[in-house]
């Protein structure tokens, strides 16, 4: 009889969970409550930054993941708007531009191509950067897709390859045995399996909890700002230094919270402005202060964005995780239960190489990455109440 | 800026509510997106068959009149100015000069917008909504075609097309939609007329007063016997109910339509014939225009005999938000009079809760929104009274359980 | 039409073209009175696009007014010497 698997959780980590595993020759539901990237992934930006990485296996994992998109369009025969335009991290003192010399040393010790650039040839590559900007690091990697579109082009292949598709169909409780998993119970029947992963991002403890357990993922709240369309002024992603150099020191377990820039342009013509980084539960609102003080840093790095129109702007929750690394494995404690969550940021880019370490596991086949700095027991020992 | 009351939507609600606010020693604000006050009334120019003074509503007049009274009180009126958020009693707007408004309460009476109703071509430049068409024909004084079909029969595009004729531009005639998953009972004829009858005795025109009379309790036979005439006129205007308009043609501009026949239950035939016409006007209804009230966290109900979704409230035009009143066709859809009505109750339900007025003047206030439903010369709506019985009951459901008394 | 007092004149270009309009009205209507119906083009179909619902909720009418873009033609009031462009 053929391995069946529950893949709860349809944003593109559990579509693309589903999506490997159907390759496998193994029955798949995928369920969620609502729809397909209905969470985080329909309320995010579109980058596959490989230099804005945690240093050690979070990198290494993202260069993997990196490696797969590339042929990923031609794999699932859909446009999805893939590019690998590069990336830039935008600095503009003295102080920032210290870290980032130290990170790009470590960056390419390990084969990562990443280069220091001064501030008039930034504005080489991009005219419209403000002369502020006195450097920034430039990675050719860095890449782009839409997330919306990937997370229904994996469930479509994943439909292809048999996999079931329920959605609209949320997921009550997990059904279990002798410290075994059965299946899950949702609100339409319950759904037996062999095995079950939990792909629920920022609402995994929900699933958790009814088997006594908690994970520190917590939602962070990401503002994004999209602008009218506008002729092309950005043709790679584009952080700024702040950004990302509070979130390599940052120490464990100090909460960040503020405003980063980070700015690209879709297919389409509008920028993506992002971001703040709030931990304020599962509260949707946001607050014009939030708005304008985004505004204000995409201004500062580009101020012929001074005199432009906003067109909305939306609020999504990262998975955030306090070392900031994703949780992989299988859940010690009940057998056959897996989690794949809490990417926070990063989810875009790590979404292939979760799908497929994910997929090798749980049909016991021999992985050729070490997932331990991942696996759930780093958090188990001081979570559990 | 500071004030007491600020009002968004500059039409007979807004206005209404911003003199007797005025009156009453509130200083107030009235903020508009469009470059004047007025609103939907601007566009209104026909026949007033319940007011026994005046022949002719003539909205752009009673606009200036409103304007007027209200700068004559010292109401601030902010034209050419977006709201685009609002947070717990401050308003931000897009003004070059001021960027927030804070206010000890708001009344939200933002009107309604048109509801689409996309046929295959709708997109082409000679395609034009027919509240457009009215302004851009009563007000601008411009003339949108030559040769103009409308497409959708109901009492705003019928008016609108009267209106149109005796400004000189051709009227070639009014059609239905071809059957869609959009259009549902609009291309019904048998549906189209039957909502044209039901609103007939107070219908601002000649046809409907006589097809009126003559429907007393027996509206289907009438139904059927009217759509056995393959062509009635009003004013000189055919109204094709059993004609469909199932596509819009042209290479850059409207040079034609397609049209096959309905037949009476609203299935389309196959034959298709040509129309020449650069000038579309669609006509889909009127829907609240409800976004402010949802940026305000405000509840939202959908009932359909009010229009669509609209903000849950009570009798007197509260919201469930503290501070926050709905006036006007944000509360359904219903005629300039009671707009008016309902700004005044929305002011006197505000200046009640600020112990200015008394429970008297609230409840006169009230029982004034009745009567100018009463007298009112145009409804667009037949079962809005059974909407507004719905919403009070919503609101009890909503209210009880908080503990309202 | 008939031609209501008060009314001032002006002139502004569409597109390089020099016409004339009444101070005040909206840009679409004054293009309107001048036979303008297209306004933009459509960046994705790259169809014509004019007026439609003639009060700033459908953003068809939009055109680029003195060197500003994406401006509602059908809000935005008619000034001496304007200078309109599609887009």
């Amino acid at each position: 009889m053929k391995q069946k698997v529950v893949v709860i959780g349809a944003g593109i980590i559990g579509t693309s969970v589903a999506y490997f595993l159907s390759k496998k020759n193994v029955n798949i539901v995928l369920v969620d409550a609502k729809d397909i990237a209905s969470g985080t992934s329909g309320a995010c930006d579109k980058a596959i930054m490989l230099q804005s990485k945690k240093w050690g296996p979070a990198l290494e994992l993202a260069i993997q993941s990196a490696t797969l998109y590339k042929d990923l369009e031609q794999e699932l025969q859909q446009d999805l708007e893939y590019r690998q335009g590069g990336g830039l991290i935008l600095i503009d003192n003295e102080q920032d531009l210290k870290v980032l010399q130290q990170t790009v040393e470590k960056q390419n010790s390990i084969g990562l191509n990443v280069k220091i650039l001064t501030g008039d040839e930034v504005r080489k590559k991009n005219p419209y950067l403000s002369e502020k900007i006195i450097a920034a690091s430039w990675c050719e990697e860095d890449a782009e897709i839409n997330p919306m579109l990937t997370a229904f082009a994996f469930a479509k292949a994943a439909h292809k390859n048999k996999a079931i598709l329920r959605l609209n169909c949320e997921v009550l409780d997990l059904v279990t045995e002798n410290n075994r998993i059965l299946g899950v119970q949702t609100t339409h029947g319950k759904i037996y399996a062999d095995s079950v992963v939990i792909c629920s991002g920022v609402w995994t403890n929900q699933i958790l909890k009814t088997v006594q357990l908690e994970v520190p993922i917590i939602p962070r709240k990401g503002i994004i700002l999209v602008t009218e369309k506008l002729p092309k002024i950005i043709d790679c992603n584009i952080l700024s230094g702040s950004y990302i150099v509070s979130k390599l020191q940052k120490e464990q377990n100090s909460i960040p919270y503020g405003i980063g820039l980070a700015i690209s342009q879709t297919k389409s013509g509008t920028l993506l402005i992002g971001g703040s980084r709030e931990f304020v539960g599962f509260d949707e609102s946001i607050k014009t202060k939030i708005i304008r003080d985004i505004a204000k840093q995409a201004i500062h790095a580009f101020p012929c964005l001074d005199n432009i129109h906003l067109i909305r702007s939306f609020a999504g929750f990262r998975p955030y995780t306090p070392d900031n690394m994703p949780i992989l494995g299988e859940i010690p404690s009940v057998q056959g239960l897996y989690i794949a969550a809490g990417h926070e940021g990063d989810g875009v880019a790590l979404a292939p190489i979760t799908g497929k370490l994910m997929s090798e596991l749980i049909t016991n086949q021999k992985i050729e990455f070490d997932l331990s700095p991942f696996s759930i027991e780093r958090f188990l020992e001081s979570t559990i109440s | 800026m500071k004030v007491d009351v600020a009002i968004v939507g500059a039409g007979p609600a807004g206005l209404i509510a911003s003199i007797e606010l005025a009156k009453n020693g509130m200083k107030v604000v009235v903020i508009d997106e469009y470059y004047r006050s007025g609103g939907r009334l601007l566009g209104q120019l026909y026949e007033d068959t319940k007011s026994e003074k005046k022949r002719m509503w003539d909205g752009k007049e009673i606009a200036n009149h409103l304007m007027d009274e209200a700068l004559s009180l010292g109401v601030q009126i902010l034209c050419k100015t977006t709201v685009w958020k609002i947070e717990s009693n401050c308003l931000f707007i897009s003004n070059s000069e001021i960027k927030e408004i804070h206010s000890k309460a708001i009344i939200l009476a933002t009107g309604a917008i048109e509801k689409a109703l996309p046929i295959p071509g709708w997109q082409k430049v000679g395609v034009i909504a027919v509240g457009a068409a009215q302004t851009f024909t009563n007000l601008h004084r411009v003339k949108i075609g030559n040769r103009v079909l409308f497409v959708g029969i109901d009492p705003l595009s019928i008016s609108v097309a009267m209106e149109m004729k005796k400004a000189g531009i051709h009227v070639v005639g009014m059609m239905l939609p071809a059957p869609s998953l959009m259009t549902g009972e609009k291309s019904n004829p048998q549906d189209v007329l039957e909502q044209l009858l039901m609103v007939a005795h107070m219908a601002p025109n000649y046809f409907f007063r006589i097809a009126g009379k003559l429907v007393k309790g027996k509206i289907k036979k009438l139904i059927v016997n009217l759509l056995k005439f393959n062509l009635i006129q009003i004013m000189g205007i055919p109204l094709y109910f059993r004609k469909a308009v199932t596509q819009i043609n042209g290479q850059r501009e409207v040079e034609s339509v397609s049209v096959s026949n309905l037949s009476t239950n609203g299935e389309l035939s196959r034959i298709e014939t040509k129309l020449e016409v650069d000038t579309v006007c669609l006509s889909g209804g009127l829907l609240p225009l409800v976004d402010l009230t949802q940026v305000a966290n405000c509840i939202l109900v959908d009932i359909p005999e009010l229009g669509g979704i609209v903000p849950l409230h009570n009798k007197y035009l509260k919201t469930s938000v503290e501070g926050i009143y709905v006036a006007g066709n944000i509360t359904g859809i219903e005629g300039a009079k009671v707009a008016m009505a309902q700004g005044k109750l929305a002011a006197f339900s505000l200046l009640y809760d600020f112990k200015i007025v008394s429970e008297q003047q609230l409840q006169m206030a009230f029982n004034e929104v009745d009567i100018a439903r009463k007298s009112s010369p145009i409804s667009f709506l037949p079962n809005i009274k059974i909407g507004r019985k719905i919403m009070e009951e919503k609101w009890k459901a909503y209210s009880i359980p908080i503990g309202e008394k | 039409m008939e031609n209501q007092n008060h009314e001032k004149e002006i002139s502004f270009t569409f597109n390089g073209k020099r016409i004339k309009g009444i101070e005040g009205q909206p840009i679409a209507a004054a293009l309107m009175a001048n036979g303008i119906r297209a306004i933009r083009t459509c960046t994705v179909t790259g169809e014509p696009r004019g007026i439609y619902c003639g009060i700033g909720h459908c953003y068809e009418c939009r055109a680029t007014v003195n060197q500003k873009r994406n401006i509602r033609t059908c809000l935005k009031c008619l000034e001496e010497n304007m200078d309109i462009k599609s887009e």
